[in-house]
């Protein structure tokens, strides 16, 4: 789709999630000078490792979206800095700005309890908070923790709500229902969906990533 | 594509650097002991979080912290021989070692998970982000500093062991346990010094570890374990050096391998050693009699 788009790749390949050091692999990302780098990155230590050997070889992608990592909140600014993180992107289906009433609450919540800010509050919070009000539902509507009925119950086709939105299986066991966003850091610490574009909620996205600042 | 294969070498070398450093412990401890010590990855990781604790509460810089993390890592690699690794005796001291390190590397895990917790935390400074321009490639500092530490402290310990009388008693116990205790060597001192020894010079390769590798948190270690087992089994059980050139050959090898097919380098990395061990059994620089060189 991109390619028919006219962005043409300049490098890609596949790692093992066991590799030993990034910096031999990120090194060639940025010797090959792609203005655009998206990272199949499964942690904040890989994103920032990427991060910090792009800063060493003085490159800075004009766009660098990561599937993981700057999804973390205070975790992933404590590890590469705030200047740093400016302009990092991620796609999720969650984040503490989310404007359902469910999920608002939740994020005051763990911010009185926790401190921090909104955009601190990790979306692993979420999705391990929704784990348990999709279990919640299903043990209310089969009456019980019998394996096999929340299964049957679970596939069943029924919309379940959560604090990410609704819940719905398919086939497969993934949520159908889900919706699929792309958050930014932006500055002054906040983490804004900034795509869709037109979507509600969405800010304007910086197309043209800062410099490092370490 | 020149320009992409001197890049992976300068990587490989540099990179290769910072294992040597989280290696050389394994290897000597290995060499007097006789024991591997399973826990290496952890108290790699020790040593992160001891540079991190002084960097992040005390300002004290990474480099200059090693004056008190390196010391701090010798009282306590003493106090692990002499608590969990000396008591060991007879025929299953070998395995029973493995056990007991395992469990001392669960121990200092549970540890660092309730003092500092799962968050991931990472080492920093000016020179672990900036490099300097030699011959068209950027170099960072860090990784030049790094291999510099390693290459002192290879030499450090060459001089420990063969221009000292310490030494002398160290290469001896390497050898022949009973007849240096039978010539009025201690070998328990050697054995408990050696060990204190070994986990010190891994304070310096977490400190390194902590700055290169994108973050660490308490379960970072056991990723380690494997890579730095088979880079001082290529170097050769024991050997000093060996452990150095085989961080370099390994690192480098990888590195190149990331040029073409890098999801093939952790097993080329693994499928080196075999082939190297199936020419040379004993390593690159390991001699049966003699470990330490």
């Amino acid at each position: 789709m991109l390619s028919a788009l006219g962005v043409k790749t300049v490098y890609s390949k596949i790692f093992p999630e066991e590799v030993a050091d990034y910096k031999a692999p990120a090194d060639q990302v940025a010797a090959s000078g792609a203005q655009i780098v998206v990272l199949g990155s499964t942690d904040v230590p890989t994103v920032a490792a990427f991060m910090q050997a792009f800063e060493q070889q003085h490159y800075t992608p004009k766009l660098f979206i990561a599937a993981a990592g700057p999804d973390q909140g205070a975790a992933f600014l404590s590890v590469v800095g705030k200047g740093n993180a400016i302009g990092m992107m991620v796609p999720d289906g969650w984040y503490p700005g989310y404007a359902l009433p469910a999920s608002q609450a939740l994020v005051s919540e763990y911010v009185a309890k926790y401190g921090g800010t909104p955009s601190d509050v990790n979306a692993d919070i979420a999705e391990a908070y929704s784990v348990g009000q999709v279990m919640e539902q299903a043990i209310v509507a089969t009456g019980g923790t019998d394996n096999a009925k929340i299964i049957a119950y679970l596939h069943g086709n029924v919309t379940l709500t959560s604090v990410q939105g609704p819940v719905k299986f398919d086939s497969l066991g993934e949520n159908g229902a889900s919706a699929a966003f792309v958050f930014q850091w932006q500055t002054g610490d906040v983490f804004n969906q900034v795509l869709p574009s037109g979507a509600a909620g969405s800010k304007p996205i910086i197309a043209t990533k800062p410099a490092w600042t370490s | 594509m020149a320009r992409e294969i001197y890049q992976a070498i300068v990587d490989g070398i540099l990179i290769g650097g910072v294992y040597a450093l989280m290696a050389v412990g394994l290897t000597l401890i290995f060499g007097v002991l006789d024991i591997i010590n399973i826990a290496q990855g952890i108290l790699v990781v020790l040593g992160a979080y001891l540079s991190y604790g002084l960097a992040a509460r005390l300002h004290i810089d990474l480099f200059v912290g090693l004056l008190i993390t390196v010391p701090a890592m010798f009282v306590l690699g003493v106090a692990i021989q002499w608590s969990f690794i000396r008591p060991l005796r007879g025929r299953e001291r070998t395995s029973m070692t493995l056990l007991v390190s395992y469990a001392i590397a669960l121990i200092i895990e549970g540890i660092l998970y309730e003092i500092a917790g799962p968050d991931v935390r990472n080492l920093n400074a000016w020179y672990v982000t900036s490099s300097i321009r030699i011959f068209g490639f950027y170099l960072a500092y860090i990784y030049l500093f790094g291999f510099v530490m390693a290459v002192v402290l290879v030499l450090a310990l060459y001089v420990l062991l063969y221009r000292t009388r310490f030494g002398r008693s160290v290469r001896a116990t390497m050898q022949d346990e009973t007849a240096a205790r039978l010539v009025g060597i201690d070998t328990n001192r050697v054995a408990a010094l050696t060990f204190g020894i070994g986990v010190a010079v891994t304070a310096a390769g977490g400190m390194m570890f902590g700055a290169t590798n994108g973050g660490f948190n308490p379960n970072s270690g056991y990723d380690l374990i494997s890579r730095l087992l088979a880079i001082i089994i290529l170097g050769g059980l024991g050997s000093i050096g060996g452990a150095l050139a085989a961080s370099v050959f390994m690192l480098t090898l990888q590195s190149l391998v990331d040029i073409w097919q890098p999801q093939w380098a952790t097993a080329v990395f693994y499928a080196a050693l075999v082939l190297v061990l199936l020419i040379r059994p004993t390593g690159f620089f390991g001699r049966a009699p003699v470990r330490a060189q």
